[in-house]
């Protein structure tokens, strides 16, 4: 091989794309040829200082999620109106906009532990405050900022929402704010704030009042989770907790009292 | 027989999404803005999701990041550029690519950069055209074939290799600049 052909595949060998044989015959020129060599070293250079400025970027945890929903919502939103008609639950109308509605006996999703709750205990009003709470509690990240400084989570939420959901801090021995995170419920995205309380977690979902979703919770336990419902401020909140139900009520009274204070 | 709606959107879910990575990441560096990234990387798998009839099995992330690819052109080409890209931003979502520090003849103690070294190399890729950033992209962060890469970008091997060497000889350029004013 020639120092022309040789040039012509440098790039191509640099990036393991040559067959054996080329491979064989670039190695046998270039162990003779300075040029070559120095071309090849300068090329791993920059590889070497690309790799290690880390420049691909991750995906953003709150995105992740939106896509996740996305992709269970287009087979399950259907199934919910339906329910909420009165159709017999076994035989839900699923509509896809690229296919014909289909009877499906069963939705049970392959997908993991977390789609498979969300598929599974949808069905009345709170379904999804309940669903979400569960996931964040499967999930190994189940905040996006992890900060008990409403200085911090409060920007950190605007940043991401089209409005500044109210944060009350909670300091004290029973009640602390742990962080927040943006949930996805009903094709929105909403805030998502969570605190201890004793050994429990508190869910309080924020969003301003009058727009979707829809702030129904149910008054009995869902899959032994509580829930509750107040307005603050003009944002609905939504708290989910296993906790029991005065916990609950008076958690809800001291975090909206908080919240209308500040 | 098709698949069953619940079935391919379980499919969907092992096969596609676990590429979001891959597939913001192209977005982010062909946007050059978190903002329109996001759209696109939602649209895109919305498309995805739609075509995934289509879809044969086989290389589930360069058949999104084709996706990617096309939704994010129509998406770019659409608005307005951006003034000024937020090339700075985001830096704690940056990972360490795949197979960084196992490639060959890679010195660990030249695989520490500055801040302001990595700063000049981000830019730099950004300022390439779109054109050779893509493929620079491609074959440096997700680690894919010549062939991979004519097939997602749509054009012959030939062009992937030699738009390489362009943006390659490019950035090569910057870090020698750099080398020298540090």
């Amino acid at each position: 091989m020639n120092h022309e052909e040789a040039q012509a595949l440098l790039e191509a060998y640099h990036d393991e794309q040559l067959d054996i044989a080329d491979t064989v015959r670039i190695e046998a020129h270039q162990a003779g040829c300075e040029s070559c060599r120095v071309w090849l070293s300068d090329r791993q250079t920059l590889r070497a200082r690309l790799q290690a400025a880390s420049l691909r970027y991750r995906i953003p945890a709150d995105l992740d999620a939106a896509i996740r929903a996305q992709t269970v919502s287009a087979q399950t939103v259907p199934a919910r109106a339906a329910t909420a008609q009165g159709a017999p639950p076994r035989h839900w109308m699923l509509e896809l906009d690229w296919s014909r509605a289909l009877a499906a006996s069963l939705l049970v999703g392959l997908a993991g532990l977390w789609a498979g709750h969300l598929l599974t205990v949808r069905g009345s009003a709170g379904d999804e405050w309940v669903g979400a709470y569960v996931r964040s509690n499967l999930s190994s990240r189940p905040l996006d900022v992890l900060s008990s400084d409403h200085h911090t989570v409060k920007p950190w939420l605007s940043a991401r929402l089209p409005y500044s959901p109210p944060v009350p801090e909670m300091a004290g021995p029973d009640d602390e704010l742990l962080g927040a995170r943006v949930d996805y419920i009903e094709r929105t995205a909403v805030a998502a704030l969570v605190y201890r309380h004793g050994k429990h977690q508190v869910d309080v979902f924020v969003w301003p009042a009058g727009q979707p979703p829809d702030s129904a919770t149910a008054a009995a336990p869902i899959a032994g989770f509580r829930m509750a419902s107040s307005r603050v401020q003009g944002f609905n909140a939504v708290f989910v907790s296993d906790v029991s139900a005065p916990e609950m009520a008076g958690f809800r009274e001291h975090w909206s009292a908080l919240a209308a204070a500040r | 027989m098709p698949l069953s709606p619940a079935s391919r959107n379980n499919r969907f879910v092992e096969e596609v999404l676990p590429h979001g990575t891959a597939a913001y990441n192209l977005a982010r560096w062909l946007s050059r803005n978190e903002a329109d990234a996001r759209d696109i990387v939602q649209e895109s798998f919305a498309r995805a999701l739609q075509y995934f009839e289509g879809y044969r099995g086989g290389d589930a992330r360069s058949w999104l990041l084709r996706i990617v690819r096309n939704t994010a052109s129509t998406w770019l080409s659409a608005r307005p550029p951006v003034a000024h890209a937020d090339l700075d931003g985001e830096t704690a979502l940056l990972e360490p690519a795949p197979g960084s520090g196992t490639r060959r003849d890679v010195d660990p103690l030249r695989a520490v950069i500055s801040q302001d070294e990595a700063r000049a190399l981000r830019q730099a890729i950004a300022q390439l055209p779109a054109e050779y950033r893509e493929v620079l992209v491609l074959r440096e962060f997700e680690d894919l074939s010549y062939r991979q890469i004519a097939t997602i970008v749509g054009c012959p091997i030939g062009t992937v290799m030699s738009r390489l060497a362009r943006a390659r000889d490019e950035l090569g350029a910057v870090m020698r600049a750099e080398a020298l004013s540090s």
